[in-house]
């Protein structure tokens, strides 16, 4: 029975809610009387940061509260005011006005618009610096490529520049005079080509707008691929002395415009012995110049060094070098072959390390040499070959020495 | 007097020696996580992301409350220590279960003497572990005075005594139950029976049993209530265990090999940790297989079982295949050594006494013999302590400071980064910072592919890791865009050919002496990274309960203090646990123990002698041969110079002198991982030629040399006959050379803005000359050149795509050491992108978290296509320049030539990168090799290489379209005048083969700075 009662209850009071609302919808209704606004003396333009007033005619409406709304691109202000009569004055901050662009203007009473209208807000003077872009940031001789700056000036409150108001650009170019450029801006921002040249270097870039300046810009023009070059011997020693060093000098290299190539192109140079390429050696340019050491042959032999910028080796190097090794004195001392001392062709002792190949048939046995000699024990298989011979190389130099002696 | 020690032994020690665990960073570092976000459950800093519920959080929550007065390593300190002192008032309890009360004491002394106890503390660093077994042995007792008073007070407190211990180790807790609360139920039992039945003797196995089934209700339901307990307390952990299950290949373990076959590791698991109880074991079996203890007999000889770790095939039986593969076993031998304690101090007191030895041994043998244990004891005990300064566990101690610096500037921690060679302290690094490793110390929560496929531990120790180490370690190295990874720090020189040849550029070296190696080209990580979220309140949970059931332990433990009945306990336990009960048995025992005994001493000082004495090190020229290498591997040179021939070896000097100038890839960067004898020649009675492979693992991967030596015999004694030294002088006695350095500032200004775009350079203009697609074997290759032609240095990024049916991407992944990665204007470079083929349940199993985009070298699809991308950055990087190639000789199928060095330093890892052409100038492979010796100044080393082009099947070419540089299509490079004058420059330089082809040969140096 409880339960009954409760639910009467709950349903009466749901009824009574409901009713009371829809009563109350329909007083109102009756109520609601025709008002009617105007909005006058409001400007067509403004300038960005300006205090806007407007003076508002309105009828019916005294003692009753009205919005008025501000609609700019960033979007709705509302303000509240309770008319105290029907013509009044109101003033737009500047903090509202301090956009650019159209804003619109509306007055709202019982959340519907009973009067409304626009002005644009104009930007100041552009100021401070200019945001800026450039792309690309180096540009090669040999390529067909531009570089373009982009600049978007703005006043102080950060509105864009107004389109039509104009940009300067001045361009310095590595040796040549400045160049000035104006361009207006269009939608926004403003920009420059800065063309290719054959002049390598920095070309930077300066502009302002207004009260606003940019960043310096700068753009590298670099050269293009190496031509050909010759080659300068700096020193080397004639002699199959393959301790020692040939050091190659290129004359400055250049691009296709004469250019000196860039810091650290890579050279390579082959060396070819015989018309066969035995040596590839690598360097860099510094200056424009690249510098190689190649090592002497160990065996009397023709080097012709040429670059791979001279695939028709026009510019090769050719060098002839002579036996570094004078004599071969080489004794049989109780089962020992004992070589030396080696005189190089200056009369010295050739220098330590140097390869001894000793061969008989179809053994071979590597030494090397120290203090001019070297001794080898002689290997039975030594005996066993026909010839019972052994031949002794050094330096591309060969005896032959009979075992038995 | 036990607390007094602990403070005297460990407390004063700990200090010194905890830093230097293996774990004690680790935890740590789950410690810092607690105090910086207590009620997270995902921490960023390790392998990408990664679970912190994947460890019960107990011990790291305390440290983490404590750190906020006393600071991590401090707190950690203190728990420590607090849990020793714990442990000896739990090792007293528990010893009076099964011994006297005098034993009890001295057994609570005794623990803290205990090997494996030291070891764990001052070793492993493995707090939790000890902080279970802590709250282990207090739980024993009053589950027994449970059971045999039906007091809910100690009910309640062993349940809350077992919950901390889920709280803290969840792994003793599992094997808790079974090895240490099964028999101290048992003996609960038994003494119930022996109370009715008046004594021991009459009590038979049918009573223990009926008395077990007039318990079993409680006995159920209590297990019923710590299994559910231990499963709320933390409940995510066990959550995770089921949503996110540990699929990873086993890591290998110390404690799964053989003992015997490698007797370090015996030491390391099995001596030390038995230490001088291992002379005991008759004894302490004798006991433990009484009557009232048959159950912890059973425990014990298990544990002990399962502690010989692979040395037989047992533990594996009685674990089965996984859980032999997953767990650790020295554990199961740290507890069996527990369990000893008790009556290992029973002997102590009786050789103190002499109640039932005086009859067998005289006294002063018997006091002789006491002291000896004692001393025993005592001296092991502060070896294991100073062990660290006995052998190095870990790296030299780093000062983090300066790394952690330099993470902080210039918004380094951006990006992830990596260690190497900094052993347990890349924890502490990772708890100092907040920036992200793609790293960790903890493999179980891992979840990276990469990683979990293979049997490495860690990226930081993978040259410890053998092959499959360096393996994981490369794929990092080769696609560290996959994980944002920029920033290595290297503290061992043994990986930085690796990071050279891989592409990183060593940028700095910080006041730690660690060197900074980065990788150019890396996006930054982005702001909103990936994360795995567990409910809230499973979070609350994993937050609250844990330090609950603590708290609650604590509580119950102060109340039961202050009802003074702790002081009366002691009645509570059954006084007939004594060797009393065993008078006439104990004769038994006697011989059997003084017979292991001496079978313990002969055997372990024989291993010392053979371990000690070398006079066997030089009958064989094997011998000889294996022990010169090791040493020369360990850089005992002196030891080394021993094995060479007296009447013919250089001086001592001298021979110093010519290892000090070897260089390269296998002396200097390379450990020694087996040697295979190929041919013996006997020259003479008393010389023999031993032909060689010397295989050594270096982070290029394994390198084999082929070398020979010479042995003579003198005295019965073998030895190396020195083989000559290079003796050539090099040409110039003082040279110069024009040198070049570029330098990338920017336009920045000392502000901590990003970087602006002014700092930006342009891409340098870079060109892929050609690219294939080949086969080799069964394996797939990206072949090509690409070159540089910009005026500016570039560094290169060659990335391989591998497209199978409706464009679907079936690999990608990138050049790696065949390549060379920094390039000067117009130089050039081959690269080869190897792809390995692997089934498609092993493809799917590995990668089934994975985007189709994401860097993965392995495929399991056919490819029908493949693209090339080309990624260039400025770069101010120089590699060395000064060589050249000469007397190059082709022979069949063979090239030889000889690398020089004309510039003035010393290339420390030459590696020679070999291009073949076919007729018409297309690439047809490319291979490399690395030289063994480093090359100083102006002298050269030989080499050969074999043509393998013949060997490769092609499938496709590239086309224009499928090539891609810095994003672009190569198509839309058409705005050079001459593009083709860029590539002829550098074009004509391939070698003539005999007639079938060309090659180019491309040289790549690694030069080891140690100026800097």
């Amino acid at each position: 029975m409880s339960q009954l009662i409760n639910k009467l209850l709950i349903g009466f009071l749901v009824f009574f809610v409901f009713y009371s609302c829809k009563v109350q919808n329909n007083s109102a209704a009756s109520l609601a009387k025709k008002v009617d606004a105007e909005i006058s003396y409001l400007p067509r333009y403004s300038l960005a940061g300006e205090k806007v007033r407007i003076k508002i005619q309105s009828n019916n409406l005294i003692g009753e509260d009205i919005y008025i709304s501000w609609q700019g691109k960033f979007g709705d202000i509302v303000f509240k005011q309770r008319v105290q009569m029907d013509a009044f004055l109101y003033t737009f901050s500047k903090e509202v006005s301090k956009y650019s662009g159209r804003a619109e203007i509306k007055l709202i009473y019982d959340q519907k618009i009973i009067a409304s209208d626009s002005i644009y807000i104009r930007a100041l003077p552009a100021e401070n610096k200019i945001e800026s872009y450039i792309g690309p940031k180096t540009l090669a001789v040999d390529q067909q490529l531009e570089s373009m700056l982009c600049t978007f000036p703005v006043d102080v409150f950060g509105n864009p520049a107004e389109d039509k108001s104009q940009t300067k650009f001045i361009i310095k170019r590595s040796h040549q005079a400045h160049e000035v450029t104006y361009n207006s801006i269009n939608n926004l921002l403003s920009y420059l080509i800065v063309e290719n040249s054959n002049q390598i270097g920095k070309v930077l870039i300066g502009g302002d707008c207004d009260f606003a300046n940019i960043e310096e810009q700068e753009i590298s023009i670099v050269p293009g691929p190496a031509q050909n070059t010759a080659l300068k011997l700096i020193s080397w020693h004639p002699h199959a002395d393959n301790r020692q060093f040939i050091h190659l000098q290129t004359e400055k290299i250049f691009d296709h415009l004469d250019n000196a190539v860039s810091d650290g192109t890579e050279i390579i140079f082959n060396v070819k012995e015989n018309d066969k390429v035995t040596g590839v050696y690598k360097s860099y340019t510094v200056n424009g110049i690249a510098n190689v050491q190649i090592k002497n042959p160990s065996q009397a032999t023709s080097y012709s060094i040429s670059t791979n910028l001279d695939p028709n080796e026009k510019e090769a190097i050719k060098l002839t070098f002579v036996e570094n090794v004078k004599s071969i004195p080489v004794e049989i001392v109780e089962g020992y072959i004992v070589i030396g001392p080696v005189e190089g062709k200056l009369g010295q002792l050739i220098t330590d390390g140097t390869l001894v190949e000793i061969r008989s048939g179809k053994y071979k046995i590597k030494k090397t040499i120290d203090t001019g000699m070297t001794k080898v024990k002689i290997p039975k298989a030594f005996y066993e070959s026909k010839s019972k011979t052994c031949k002794i190389t050094i330096g591309g130099m060969s005896v032959i020495k009979f075992l038995n002696e | 007097m036990g607390l007094i020690l602990v403070l005297v032994m460990h407390a004063s020690t700990i200090c010194f020696t905890l830093t230097q665990t293996y774990d004690a960073y680790t935890h740590i570092f789950f410690a810092d996580h607690y105090a910086e976000n207590w009620f997270d459950n995902w921490d960023y800093r390790w392998y990408t992301g990664f679970e912190i519920i994947s460890y019960p959080p107990l011990v790291h929550q305390m440290v983490a409350l404590i750190s906020f007065i006393f600071g991590l390593k401090l707190a950690f300190y203190i728990w420590s220590i607090f849990i020793v002192l714990l442990l000896v008032r739990g090792m007293y309890y528990f010893s009076r279960l099964w011994v006297s009360k005098e034993a009890a004491s001295i057994a609570s002394i005794v623990i803290i003497f205990t090997g494996s106890v030291t070891e764990v503390v001052h070793i492993f660093g493995q707090i939790p572990n000890l902080t279970g077994l802590a709250f282990l042995l207090n739980a024993c007792p009053e589950i027994y005075k449970w059971i045999i008073s039906r007091s809910r007070e100690n009910l309640y407190l062993s349940v809350a005594l077992l919950s901390v211990v889920a709280a803290a180790h969840h792994v003793t807790v599992i094997f808790g139950m079974v090895f240490f609360i099964f028999p101290t139920i048992s003996v609960a039992l038994i003494d119930l029976c022996s109370t009715e039945k008046g004594s021991l003797a009459k009590v038979t196995f049918i009573d223990f049993v009926k008395k077990t089934w007039s318990n079993s209700f409680r006995l159920f339901s209590f297990g019923i209530a710590i299994g559910i307990i231990t499963f709320i307390i933390i409940l995510p952990y066990w959550l995770w265990t089921g949503y996110d299950p540990i699929s990873q290949v086993s890591i290998p373990h110390g404690s799964r090999n053989s003992y015997l076959s490698e007797p370090m590791l015996g030491i390391v698991f099995f001596i030390i940790p038995w230490g001088i109880m291992l002379l005991t074991i008759p004894y302490i079996f004798y006991r433990v297989f009484s009557k009232r203890n048959i159950v912890l007999g059973i425990s014990f000889t298990i544990l002990a079982i399962l502690g010989t770790g692979g040395t037989t095939d047992l533990p594996r039986l009685i674990l089965g295949d996984h859980a032999f593969e997953i767990l650790t076993l020295d554990r199961f031998t740290f507890w069996a050594t527990v369990i000893a304690v008790p009556f290992f101090s029973e002997l102590l007191y009786e050789l103190y006494k002499g109640e039932f030895l005086r009859g067998y041994l005289k006294n002063y043998l018997r006091k002789g013999i006491l002291v000896s244990f004692v001393l025993g004891l005592i001296l092991f005990n502060l070896l294991i302590v100073n062990a660290f300064y006995l052998h190095d566990f870990q790296p030299k101690k780093i000062d983090h400071e300066p790394i952690v610096n330099f993470l902080n500037r210039d918004l380094h921690s951006n990006w992830r980064f990596s260690t190497l060679g900094f052993g347990d302290q890349m924890a502490w690094l990772s708890t100092n910072t907040n920036a992200l490793s793609v790293d960790g110390n903890y493999h179980s929560a891992r979840r990276i592919p990469e990683m979990t496929s293979k049997a490495v531990e860690r990226l930081e120790n993978a040259k410890y890791q053998g092959e499959e180490g360096i393996g994981v370690l490369k794929e990092f190295l080769s696609v560290p865009e996959k994980f944002n990874l920029k920033f290595i720090f290297s503290n061992d020189k043994f990986y930085e050919p690796l990071l050279y040849f891989s592409g990183w550029n060593k940028i700095q070296q910080l006041e730690n002496n660690v060197r900074v190696w980065e990788k150019p080209d890396i996006q930054p990580l982005s702001p909103n990274l990936p994360r795995k979220n567990i409910p809230l309140y499973q979070r609350f949970m994993w937050g609250v309960l844990p330090l609950a059931s603590f708290l609650i332990a604590c509580f119950l433990f102060i109340r039961k203090y202050f009802n003074s009945k702790l002081n009366t306990e002691n009645n509570k336990f059954n006084n007939k646990n004594t060797l009393k009960l065993y008078p006439t048995k104990i004769k038994r025992i006697v011989l059997p123990q003084f017979a292991w005994f001496l079978f313990i001493v002969v055997t372990f000082s024989s291993a010392g002698w053979a371990m000690l004495d070398n006079s066997n090190d030089k009958v064989s020229v094997e011998n000889v041969l294996d022990n010169y290498y090791n040493a020369l591997d360990y850089k005992y040179f002196e030891e080394a110079y021993e094995y060479l021939d007296p009447e013919s070896r250089p001086s001592l000097d001298e021979f110093l002198l010519q290892i000090s100038l070897k260089d390269g890839v296998s002396n200097s960067y390379a450990n020694l991982d087996s040697i295979y004898i190929l041919e013996k020649t006997f020259l003479s009675e008393d010389r023999v030629r031993l032909k060689f492979i010397v295989e050594s693992i270096t982070s290029l991967g394994k390198y084999q040399s082929k070398e020979s030596l010479e042995f003579i015999k003198r005295n019965s004694i073998w030895s190396i006959l020195p083989k000559p030294v290079d003796k050539s002088v090099a040409a110039d006695q003082f040279y110069s050379l024009p040198s070049l350095s570029f330098h990338s500032q920017g336009r920045r200004v000392a502000n901590s803005k990003i970087t602006r775009r002014e700092d930006v350079l342009d891409r340098p203009e870079a060109i892929i000359i050609q690219a294939s697609l080949v086969e080799k074997g069964n394996s797939f290759s990206i072949i090509g050149e690409i070159q540089n032609i910009d005026n500016v240095p570039a560094h290169i990024t060659v990335e391989g795509i591998l497209i199978g049916e409706a464009h679907k991407t079936l690999s990608k992944y990138n050049a790696s050491d065949v390549c060379i990665h920094n390039l000067l204007p117009g130089a050039r470079s081959p690269f080869k992108i190897d792809f390995e083929h692997i089934s498609k349940e092993n493809f799917l199993k590995m990668y089934k978290n994975e985007t189709q985009d994401s860097y993965k070298n392995e495929f399991c699809e056919t490819p029908i296509n493949f693209q090339v991308s080309l990624r260039t950055l400025v770069s101010e990087q120089i590699r060395y320049k000064d060589f050249g190639v000469k007397d190059i000789n082709c022979m069949g199928n063979k090239l030889r030539a000889s690398l020089i060095n004309t510039g003035t330093e010393e290339i420390n890892i030459p590696q020679i990168i070999l291009a073949e052409y076919d007729s018409e100038g297309v690439l047809n492979w490319v291979d490399s090799q690395y030289l063994e010796k480093g090359i100083r100044a102006q002298k050269e080393s030989n080499f050969f290489m074999m043509y393998e082009a013949d060997k490769v099947r092609h499938h496709l070419k590239a086309s224009e379209a499928s090539l891609f540089v810095n994003g672009v299509p190569q198509s839309e490079l058409n705005y050079f005048e001459d593009l083709n004058r860029h590539i002829k420059l550098s074009g004509n330089t391939s070698i003539s083969k005999n007639g079938t082809g060309s090659f180019k040969i491309f040289v790549n140096c690694f030069i080891y700075d140690e100026k800097e």
